[in-house]
């Protein structure tokens, strides 16, 4: 849900519900590392509500636009992350001669 | 990155010229960013060491913020902002132990904010099977109902969650979202007293035992009767379960202590959740990190003081190497056990000596499973799921 005003679009309040610091904390640093950003911050209004706020505001380009640049980044950076830790896995196993882990165990 | 903008040029100008005749045509205007000793396109080296450090000092550590934001150096001409490309170029993961329960690897060259993600998801959202309700048909130990539940649930079951589905509120039990254990313990009179461990309980691949109460009344000699799940075939006919039983991770958890005469039967059913809505489904004993310990020796410390120092360490960070003449020099040799307990800078002027710090960017992660999913499943888990929320976000937005 956006809350924002359609004459300038460069300002928005993102409403995500059933999210927490973990998503929000984690969009608030890929924003902050656009240079189109000049403010993002988030809040959660209500300890018992599983909801979240996100300000952004930008130089001129569409706050949603901006965001959704964000959490393109942040997927990118996941999938790295994930690629190298399987990566740096496989190599620790293969040089500790281990098979790889049989969960059925 | 690159020059400074114009407007600051000019402000920092107006700096260097200060305490100048202003009138006086002959002195050239440099600026201060074209000295010598700021080097272009980076942070000064103090500045450079408050962004990627913690100092422990010794009242308290310092430069605990981490700066984010892209801008912060805007003036001196530095892009705080970490590209893709940079940043899949800085990014490394080494692992130092793994075995089947847990797994510590170093995180290097990402923020804390995503190192976070990561340990905040693999607690609370990455999902595993608990026991969730438990049909008691006879309890006589000295156990109540709702504490012996309590424990059941707790017990780590050895199953891989991703072959499951969540049960919702209305849905029925099924082979596809429950799992069903039984458990009939009785301790013989006259005889010792017996310790129900979780060995007993035995997984029952066709769904619960127990006929509905409903049942009863309208008897259906012919047909099977209905039970408190709909299992349409048995688990153990699934490919995924052929392998073995499902059973409790650990066969030697105490689950209760009989006396002479007393009885338990019961049985109890499993289904998915997640970490955040009962600590049972959180399938690690505990994920954290720490931040890389430095430890810094600020000049050469030799001989006795040397000697002291070594002395002042509890965790023997510090090692003597001889550098000849009889002579010998204090070396950090094991920055990583350090607990920064700062022991070695607590005396007076042993702090301009010894600098004890925190690495910004560098996690030492550890995970420790409970056994249902090996701890390096898990944090792949935790990955994927952080993508997920990313990509309802996107779908949300478009």
């Amino acid at each position: 849900m956006e809350h924002g005003s359609f004459e300038d679009p460069s300002k928005a309040t993102f409403s995500f519900t059933d999210e927490d610091h973990t998503l929000a904390n984690a969009v608030r640093f890929t924003l902050n590392q656009d240079p189109r950003v000049t403010f993002c911050g988030y809040s959660i209004p209500h300890p018992s509500d599983a909801r979240v706020n996100i300000r952004v505001q930008t130089t001129g380009d569409p706050a949603r636009e901006v965001l959704n640049d964000s959490c393109q980044d942040l997927m990118l950076i996941c999938q790295h992350v994930r690629g190298t830790f399987d990566q740096a896995i496989s190599k620790f196993k293969a040089e500790k001669g281990l098979s790889p882990m049989d969960i059925k165990k | 990155m690159g020059s400074p903008t114009e407007s600051e040029s000019m402000d920092t100008e107006s700096i260097s010229t200060q305490g100048e005749s202003i009138d006086s045509p002959k002195i050239a205007k440099i600026s201060v960013w074209d000295l010598p000793d700021v080097p272009q396109g980076k942070l000064p080296p103090h500045l450079e060491l408050q962004r990627t450090r913690v100092m422990c000092d010794f009242l308290a550590p310092t430069n605990t913020q981490n700066i984010q934001y892209s801008g912060a150096y805007a003036s001196m001409g530095v892009d705080n902002s970490v590209q893709f490309e940079q940043f899949r170029n800085n990014f490394k993961v080494e692992v130092v132990r793994l075995d089947d329960d847990e797994l510590e690897f170093d995180m290097i060259g990402i923020d804390p904010s995503l190192a976070n993600a990561f340990r905040r998801i693999l607690i609370a959202e990455v999902p595993t099977v608990a026991i969730e309700k438990v049909l008691i048909a006879n309890n006589t130990s000295i156990i109540q109902d709702e504490v012996l539940a309590h424990r059941l649930g707790l017990i780590p079951i050895k199953v891989d969650p991703r072959l499951f589905e969540y049960m919702s509120e209305n849905d029925v039990p099924n082979e596809k979202n429950t799992i069903v254990f039984k458990l009939h313990a009785h301790c013989e009179k006259g005889g010792d007293r017996l310790r129900v461990l979780s060995s007993e309980l035995k997984w029952l691949p066709n769904g619960s035992e127990f006929i509905l109460g409903t049942e009863s009344q309208a008897s259906n000699s012919s047909a099977k009767p209905k039970t408190y799940t709909s299992f349409s075939c048995s688990q153990d006919s699934l490919p995924e379960f052929s392998n073995g039983p499902i059973a409790p991770r650990d066969a030697d958890i105490i689950i209760a202590k009989l006396g002479p005469g007393q009885e338990i039967e019961l049985e109890a059913h499993a289904v998915k959740g997640m970490g955040k809505t009962h600590a049972k489904w959180s399938p690690v004993a505990t994920a954290w990190y720490r931040m890389l310990p430095e430890v810094v020796l600020l000049r050469d410390i030799e001989d006795d003081e040397a000697e002291e120092l070594v002395k002042k360490c509890p965790v023997k960070v510090f090692d003597i190497e001889d550098i000849g003449k009889g002579k010998k020099r204090a070396t950090v040799a094991r920055p990583r056990a350090c607990t920064l307990c700062r022991e070695c800078i607590r005396e007076e002027g042993w702090d301009k000596n010894v600098a004890v710090r925190r690495v910004k960017d560098h996690f030492i992660f550890t995970i420790e499973s409970t056994g249902a999913l090996p701890p390096e499943v898990l944090f792949t888990e935790a990955v994927k799921i952080l993508e997920e929320k990313c990509e309802r976000v996107i779908t949300e937005l478009s």
